[in-house]
């Protein structure tokens, strides 16, 4: 396993809080957040428009900005863009409440680091920005052959291995493996696997993920061998070494 | 008369037409030359004849007649030739090569008489036997002639060639200009609502319908751009109490105090899931249907990516009981489109057959090309929609009867083909005999 880079993206294996600023004109669902993010152990300033929130990033220095992609006074890409220009390089979650394609490609390329549609569970929330700083510390290298505990998967030889012995897989459950493994250790939340495991940018009717990660653990089931994927509930899948 | 429907037919048939017309004139005028002259040459060789045997002279009178004759300057370009009786030449200075009938006639180069390439003759038969023929030229042009001609021709050449320039100019004007139009209609229907016509100048024609056209343009614009803000608007300041009331709930759901009533709120945070997918589909639809993600389109191995997405779901329809087969396609199908829009299309197409059909129905995915064309379908042998109702069920939240119990926002049909309407193509839905088929069309890459 890797080690994690300073700042520790795991909030809760680390002494040191996460301080993240919100930025979010309607006051009910900021002071909720805050709460919510406050309770999951990070240090919340919030904001209510995009001038003060440009004042607290040259006061202070976080570690990452949740930004409403609708403001008043100065919009959601101006802040970003007015970040990025200033030379800010704190990692940034758009959260919009549209959620057009569009929005999120012009988010990408002001600089976002990733976007997230209202309403969200705040641990979809929590497991992105994770990803997010797991990212920045590490960025992902193209790696040939992930391994994690006993599992080592080969993408391009399309090749997945358990204690020694190789374990046949359809191409999306080998997806999903690779996936899995390669963040071994975190949470994995439905809307991030549909996006990177089958490339959807919505969510679909039926529970595709569920079906595939039952029958990813029966392929992987051996005797005397623990099921090294973990349900949590509510929020997603996590593979444990 | 079909070819009059286009510029260029119109101008080719004008141009045509004058051009055959100038030609017409031409020949006529020449035609009626020819006889004027005749007439005149006639009239006067039928003079000549009368003077030569006026008060039946004998041969030896007649040939000292013609002498005299051809020494004077009236008479002297005048061909004489006397036979006898038994058709001998006695007297007279030319000699057809060709026997002259009696009466009327004209000669040609055939006659070979030196100096004549046209000309007329009279042969009139003596009371004594023997023949008098008188011959004149008849060639409506001489050599002046052929130079004023050749001028004339030059400039009737010269107009035509004028108008037909003229022709070609205004056409070349009409089509840039209906090009234009055309463009940005073109881009506006693409999603660019910030397409204008250029103008050149306002004045004249083609300016002022510029200048209108660009002026209903921005109407357009307003209006859209106020609808847009306050769609915006509304999806914005929903969802967000929404999102506040899903968020709420949810975390009331987690609460310890909350055990004895837990299922129902659990409920609840479904139900406000579902309303939060119906704005989701809405705003996609919405989106979809503005064209600006045209902008973004690139070109899709549509086998490729029908191939991924079937075996992404094939897992999930087999859990369901139901059987998600595609037929490989073996060879790229090449389209300019939107991956991820394309995805869902196929992903609601197969989510629906899936949403309708009992356990134990296959659903099979098609791909097939056409000539500037690649066909997509989904087709399942379940219960099928009848005829009258394949309508309704394209229509935004026109879920039939039948499915109203079933999951799903009904949504998904009208979402599919505003995403195939995205890509310039169409989506159907056909009797699969039995069952249901949904066949999309989509453009090969470089068509539309």
């Amino acid at each position: 396993m890797r080690t994690p880079a300073s700042p520790s993206p795991d909030a809760d294996d680390t002494a040191i809080a996460l301080r993240a600023l919100v930025v979010e004109d309607d006051a009910e669902l900021s002071a909720l957040l805050a709460r919510q993010l406050g309770g999951l152990g990070y240090e919340v300033q919030a904001v209510g428009d995009g001038r003060t929130a440009i004042t607290a990033l040259a006061d202070t220095r976080f570690d990452v900005v949740l930004l409403d992609r609708m403001l008043p006074v100065i919009d959601g890409i101006d802040v970003l863009q007015r970040m990025r220009g200033e030379g800010v390089e704190t990692p940034v979650i758009l959260l919009t409440a549209l959620g057009m394609t569009a929005e999120r490609v012009e988010g990408l390329e002001a600089g976002a680091d990733d976007y997230i549609v209202k309403p969200f569970e705040i641990e979809e929330l929590h497991a992105r920005i994770r990803a997010v700083l797991r990212r920045r510390a590490a960025p992902a290298t193209d790696n040939a052959t992930l391994t994690a505990g006993d599992v080592t998967v080969s993408v391009l030889r399309h090749r997945v291995t358990r204690a020694g012995k190789v374990i046949p897989l359809q191409k999306t459950e080998l997806r999903l493996l690779a996936e899995l493994v390669r963040e071994a250790g975190n949470v994995l939340t439905r809307p991030m696997l549909l996006e990177r495991v089958w490339g959807y940018d919505f969510v679909p009717t039926a529970n595709v993920v569920d079906v595939h990660i039952l029958k990813l653990r029966q392929r992987l089931d051996m005797p005397g061998l623990p099921d090294p994927i973990v349900t949590v509930r509510g929020v997603g899948y996590m593979f444990c070494a | 008369m079909r070819r009059l429907r286009s510029l260029r037919g119109i101008s080719a048939w004008f141009a045509l037409l004058l051009s055959g017309a100038t030609a017409a004139s031409g020949v006529a005028v020449y035609l009626a030359l020819v006889s004027a002259v005749d007439r005149q040459v006639d009239l006067r060789i039928e003079t000549e004849m009368r003077d030569v045997l006026a008060g039946h002279p004998t041969l030896a009178e007649i040939a000292r007649r013609i002498a005299r004759k051809q020494q004077t300057r009236e008479s002297g370009d005048i061909g004489f030739l006397l036979r006898d009786i038994r058709d001998r030449p006695i007297a007279g200075n030319v000699v057809p090569a060709k026997p002259v009938p009696i009466g009327l006639s004209t000669l040609g180069a055939e006659a070979a008489i030196p100096g004549l390439s046209r000309g007329r003759a009279l042969r009139t038969a003596l009371a004594g036997g023997g023949t008098l023929t008188l011959i004149a030229e008849s060639e409506p042009i001489d050599r002046h002639d052929r130079k004023r001609l050749l001028i004339l021709a030059a400039g009737f050449g010269s107009v035509v060639l004028i108008v037909v320039a003229g022709i070609y100019a205004l056409t070349a004007t009409i089509r840039a200009n209906i090009r234009a139009l055309r463009g940005t209609a073109e881009a506006i229907i693409d999603g660019d609502l910030r397409a204008r016509v250029p103008v050149e100048s306002a004045r004249g024609a083609f300016g002022g319908l510029a200048a209108t056209y660009n002026r209903m343009l921005d109407r357009i614009g307003e209006l859209m751009a106020g609808m847009r803000s306050v769609s915006n608007d509304v999806a914005h300041d929903l969802r967000t109490p929404l999102a506040r009331l899903h968020g709420r709930l949810a975390a009331l759901a987690r609460a310890p105090e909350a055990a004895p009533v837990r299922q129902e709120i659990v409920a609840a945070v479904a139900e406000s899931e579902e309303i939060l997918a119906l704005f989701a589909a809405m705003l996609r639809i919405a989106e979809v249907e503005g064209g600006a993600r045209r902008a973004g389109f690139t070109r899709i191995d549509l086998a490729e990516l029908v191939a991924d997405i079937v075996e992404g779901l094939a897992l999930l329809a087999e859990d369901g009981g139901r059987q998600l087969v595609a037929a490989p396609a073996g060879a790229p199908i090449v389209i300019d489109g939107d991956a991820r829009l394309l995805t869902q299309l196929l992903v609601n197409l197969v989510e629906n057959a899936m949403a309708h059909t009992p356990p134990g129905t296959t659903i099979r995915v098609e791909l097939a090309t056409a000539p500037g064309e690649a066909l997509l379908s989904v087709c399942d042998d379940g219960p099928g929609i009848p005829a009258e109702a394949r309508e309704r069920a394209l229509r935004r939240f026109g879920r039939l009867e039948t499915s109203r119990s079933k999951p799903g926002h009904g949504l998904g049909l009208p979402l599919g083909a505003a995403i195939a309407q995205l890509h310039r193509g169409s989506l159907v839905l056909e009797d699969a005999a039995p069952g249901l088929a949904v066949r999309v069309r989509l453009p090969a890459a470089g068509i539309a």
